[in-house]
Parts: structure tokens; sequence; C-alpha cells
């Protein structure tokens, strides 16, 4: 008998627990050949503007150990032609969609979501307030608890999509930002962002990445993200779901354990489109293994934990 | 757009100059690529997660053929691959063509990489094309036997002299010379057309740089764009390339490319080599 893999998260019914990160899907159907999308239970579009943004001045990704730094800049074509054309193409997609919305202010994050609030083909909404590449007045908008309450406030009362904020990896109480999200209406909080990082290519002696700073990315973060999600889980018992370096079905089962809904897979997917079909066939394993009837059984089951 | 993911045996492995020639069979990608097309090839070893963008040099029935350079870590672990080892590889990626007649392909160095499968497709088919192609020395003019079996009309130009002509392949390219590279040119030019009906470049960015001063921006010549990529599908925008229009946007190499019109790319912002 095959383990059952359905799971509610953030509001989103999914038929599997593996997610796949904005960024690395484009609009969703770029990748439809590669990657068994059976295995997906959601897809998270590439993060949306109002307006379309060009983007950062390329080299755009560097590698690191364990991991991959960019700094795309957000290029997107913005909300008209993301509504237009790129929207209408998803119609064949098996899974739920989750659209990504990026913005400069707290306006133009609400009227993206208001735009977004019709849509049909939208399960779900993520606002990306933690994107390494893009600041706000050069500040993170998971930097400031007051402003990301009122910008997740704003973002509540336009719609009635599931919403879910994706964090910074890197502020100084990851719990307080959570707190201020779920307060201000978040339903699902996704854990985390890219970790701010730099290369610097010494032969050239030059900054790899034309943004000279980017987001690591990649199994290199993935034990500094497990450490959040479960401080977040443990401090809110709100919705998490995992993102940072889940190349596999133990990095998974990890997130999973330590108190996430679901996981989302972005980097692993550029070495192995396989891994969504991977993970899910290797989470059912474990669970027959475990005798865990369902993956909710599984979340948040550390022996040993801290009180 | 069809994508496969093919683990490819690795037939052969030859050393050519200082690059490695790699037969692979790998039958889906060979029926799938098109000239200036290119797979993501996942290095040995398993360090990097990153695949590595190399052009189809060749197709031969089941067999693809891919010429690697060995520059960093990564395309020196896949030159070192042997026969009967396995390749993962993903692709098709980009946009192939067939070249039109009259084209004139230049090539820099491990650049012919990226022009071998269009030129020897025309060369094939009976469609005149020229390959202009340099290198700084002779160890890095590539797949000499193979262009000479295939009847490829080539020029050679070194930059040490150690092969064919010496200086710089944009001192010859017809049309564009300046009064000091005439008296050079005029030995070849029984060789070359007058004016390639289409310049199809691949090598260097300070090739492109000359080939641009050269041309000037009238010239209709086409590029091949090389650049750090990690999806090749267009989703993650990684590949970027300057575009002119409309002004500050970015057409991705995978998607768009990797041969772009000249035209499309805004050559003031690509870069300080430029």
């Amino acid at each position: 008998m095959t383990a059952d893999m359905n799971i509610k998260a953030g509001g989103v019914e999914l038929g599997t627990p593996v997610i796949v990160a904005s960024g690395c899907a484009g609009y969703g159907d770029e990748w439809l050949e590669l990657v068994d999308l059976d295995a997906v239970g959601a897809v998270v579009l590439k993060g949306v503007s109002l307006e379309p943004w060009p983007g950062n001045a390329p080299p755009r990704i560097a590698e690191a150990p364990a991991g991959v730094i960019n700094a795309i800049g957000l290029e997107n074509v913005g909300l008209d032609v993301f509504v237009c054309e790129k929207l209408p193409r998803l119609e064949r997609l098996p899974c739920k969609v989750v659209a990504n919305v990026v913005g400069k202010n707290r306006y133009e994050y609400r009227d993206v979501c208001a735009a977004l609030a019709a849509e049909k083909r939208v399960d779900a909404v993520e606002l990306n307030v933690s994107c390494p590449n893009v600041r706000a007045r050069g500040m993170s908008f998971c930097a400031d608890v007051k402003g990301l309450r009122r910008l997740v406030g704003d973002c509540r009362e336009v719609t009635t999509k599931p919403l879910w904020v994706k964090l910074a990896p890197v502020v100084t109480n990851v719990v307080a930002v959570a707190k201020a999200a779920l307060d201000a209406g978040a339903d699902a909080l996704t854990v985390a962002n890219t970790v701010p990082a730099m290369a610097v290519d010494v032969d050239a002696r030059r900054a790899v990445l034309g943004n000279v700073y980017g987001g690591l990315s990649g199994p290199a973060v993935r034990p500094i993200t497990l450490r959040l999600v479960h401080l977040v889980y443990k401090a809110t018992g709100a919705d998490v779901i995992a993102s940072g370096g889940v190349d596999g079905w133990r990095a998974a089962a990890a997130y999973i354990l330590a108190g996430a809904r679901a996981v989302q897979v972005g980097t692993a997917l550029f070495d192995n489109p396989a891994a969504p079909a991977e993970i899910v066939a290797g989470l059912a394993a474990y669970m027959e293994r475990e005798m865990f009837d369902g993956l909710s059984f599984l979340v948040g089951r550390l022996r040993g934990d801290r009180k | 757009m069809t994508y496969l993911r093919e683990i490819a045996t690795v037939m052969a492995n030859d050393a050519d100059g200082d690059a490695r020639l790699l037969r692979l069979r790998a039958p889906g990608v060979a029926a799938a690529a098109r000239p200036f097309q290119f797979v993501l090839a996942k290095v040995p070893g398993g360090d990097f997660i990153l695949r590595r963008p190399l052009s189809v040099f060749d197709v031969a029935g089941d067999d693809i053929e891919l010429l690697i350079r060995p520059v960093g870590e990564g395309t020196t672990r896949l030159c070192r691959l042997s026969a009967g080892e396995g390749c993962d590889l993903t692709g098709t990626f980009g946009r192939g063509f067939d070249a039109p007649e009259g084209a004139l392909f230049v090539a820099g160095g491990i650049g012919l990489a990226g022009l071998f499968f269009a030129l020897a497709e025309a060369v094939r088919s009976g469609r005149k094309a020229d390959l202009l192609y340099g290198a700084r020395t002779a160890a890095q003019l590539y797949a000499g036997p193979k262009s000479a079996e295939l009847g490829i009309d080539a020029t050679y130009v070194t930059e040490d002299g150690s092969r064919g002509h010496k200086g710089l392949v944009t001192e010859y390219v017809p049309g564009i010379l300046s009064a000091e590279t005439k008296l050079l040119y005029a030995a070849l030019e029984e060789k070359l057309p007058p004016y390639p009906q289409a310049l199809i470049a691949c090598g260097p960015r300070a090739m492109y740089a000359a080939l641009r001063r050269a041309l000037g921006d009238e010239a209709q010549w086409y590029v091949l764009m090389e650049e750090r990529m990690a999806c090749g599908v267009g989703a993650c925008r990684s590949c970027a390339v300057p575009a002119r229009e409309p002004a500050g946007s970015y057409v991705a190499a995978c998607e768009e490319g990797p041969l772009l019109d000249a035209a499309v790319v805004d050559w003031e912002r690509l870069g300080g080599e430029i």
C-alpha cells in the first residue's frame, strides 16, 4: 500500500508535500517535460510585480560550496502579462498554483494581491518579503516588524486566497517576524528565502555577480533553515513550508519532523529534475517503514525535542 | 519545445589539441538536436549543482559529440569521462536553426564548438558555407582533420602564426577590412565570399567587440552567447544578456538564443570587456 501523500498546508490541499520553489519554476510551464508533475503538490510561480522588472546586470549566478548564489533581481513580466498570458497557459498543470508577489512598497504588494484575488487558477498567494536582491529603501521588509505587519495586513484585506509569507533567514528575531505575519492574517509561513551571500573571482579581482551580492541556496543553507523552521513551528504552531536546500527525501523528512507541513524544492531541480519524484517515493517508503498512515502525523514529531 | 533527460554512454574520448572530443550514445538527444542547440551535462562526482552548458558539436546516428576544453573543475571532470561511463544530460535547449546559403562562420578557439554542427550540416546538405577560424595558437584550433574530411572551406588564423595566417580572425572578415589588412586579405579573396550572406560568430567577448567595431551597427550578423546558466529552459533568468529593446531589458541566452541577432544585444551594457 502506498502511503498517503496528501496534506493541507497554508490553506491549500496538496497532493504531495513537494512544492516547486519560486524563481526556479518560471511561470510554471517551462519545466513541464523534465519534471514529473504528478510528484509535485504545487508550483510557486516566479515573483510578479505591478510593473515589469528588468532584473539585475549579469552575471546573475555563481557556484558556491554545496550551493548556488543568485542575483536575478526578480526579473518578471509584470502583472498584466502575468494575468493575460502566463496564467492561462497553466490550465493543464495538474498541481496547485501559488502566485508569488513582490513589490517596492506595501501598496504595490496590495495592488497585485487585489488583482490576483479573482484569478481562479491561483490557489494561494506567497508574499516574497525577503528577496536579498531587492530592497525597500535599502532594507528587507523582514527587518521592520511593524512595516511587515502593515504590508501583510494590507494584502489580507484585499484577498480571500490563502496567504503565505516567505520570511528572510537572517533577521534578529525570526519568531517576532513570523508572529507579525501571522497576526496580520498570514495562513502559512515559508521559511526561508536565500541567505545573503557573495562570491569573488580572485583571478579577475572582482565580485562574480553583477549585483555583487546575491542569495545563497542549496544544501549549504539547509542546517540554518532547518533551525529556523523548528523555531517558528515551536513558537507559533503555524503551518510552516520549508524552503532551503531540499535535494532528497531525507532533507524533506528532516524539515517535516522539525515542523514543516510541506517543503519547497528549487536549486535541486537544476541538478536533478527528477528530485520531486524521488522525494515523494523516498518519503512514502519512509512512512511505511516508520508506520505513519498520513504525512500530518510526521509534522513536528521529533523525539527528545526541546521543551 | 521538448526537453528530455538522458543518461548517455561515453563511446569515445579523444584528444583534440588541448580539448577533448567526447562521443556519447544519446539517441534521444541525437534525434532532437538542431544546429546551435546545447545540452546541460551533469558534472561527475556530485560536487556541483549547476550542470555545464555544452553545444552539440555534431550528431551521427544515435551519437552526439561534445567538444570540451578543460577550463574549470567542472569541464575538467567532464573531459576525464572514459568510454563506457555514463553522462547525465538534459536537453536539447535553445533555438535551433539551419545556416542559410552563403554563411560565413567566424570562430575563435573553443567557440568552434558552438558553430560546428551548423557548419557541418550546411556542407553535408550542399549549402555554401565558409569557416574563418582563429585562435591564440595551433593547439586551440580544433577539429582540423574532421573539417578537412567534410570538405569545409576553412581559413585558419593564429595569433602566434603557428598555423595559417598570423593575426586575428577579425582582420580577415571580408568587407570590413581596415586599410592595413587589405593586402593580407587579397590572398584570401578567392576563397571567401565578397560579403557573407550571414555572418555567424562564436568566440570570446573580445572577438565580438572587434567584430562589432569592424562591422558597424548596420551589419546583419549573429552571435552565439555563452552565459552562466542554471535551468536551460528560460525559467530562472540566470543567463541574462542585455537587450537593446526595450531599453534596460534582458533576454535569456538559453531561451532566445544561444544564437542571437547581434542587433538584439545591447553591447554597451554587456560588460567591461566589450
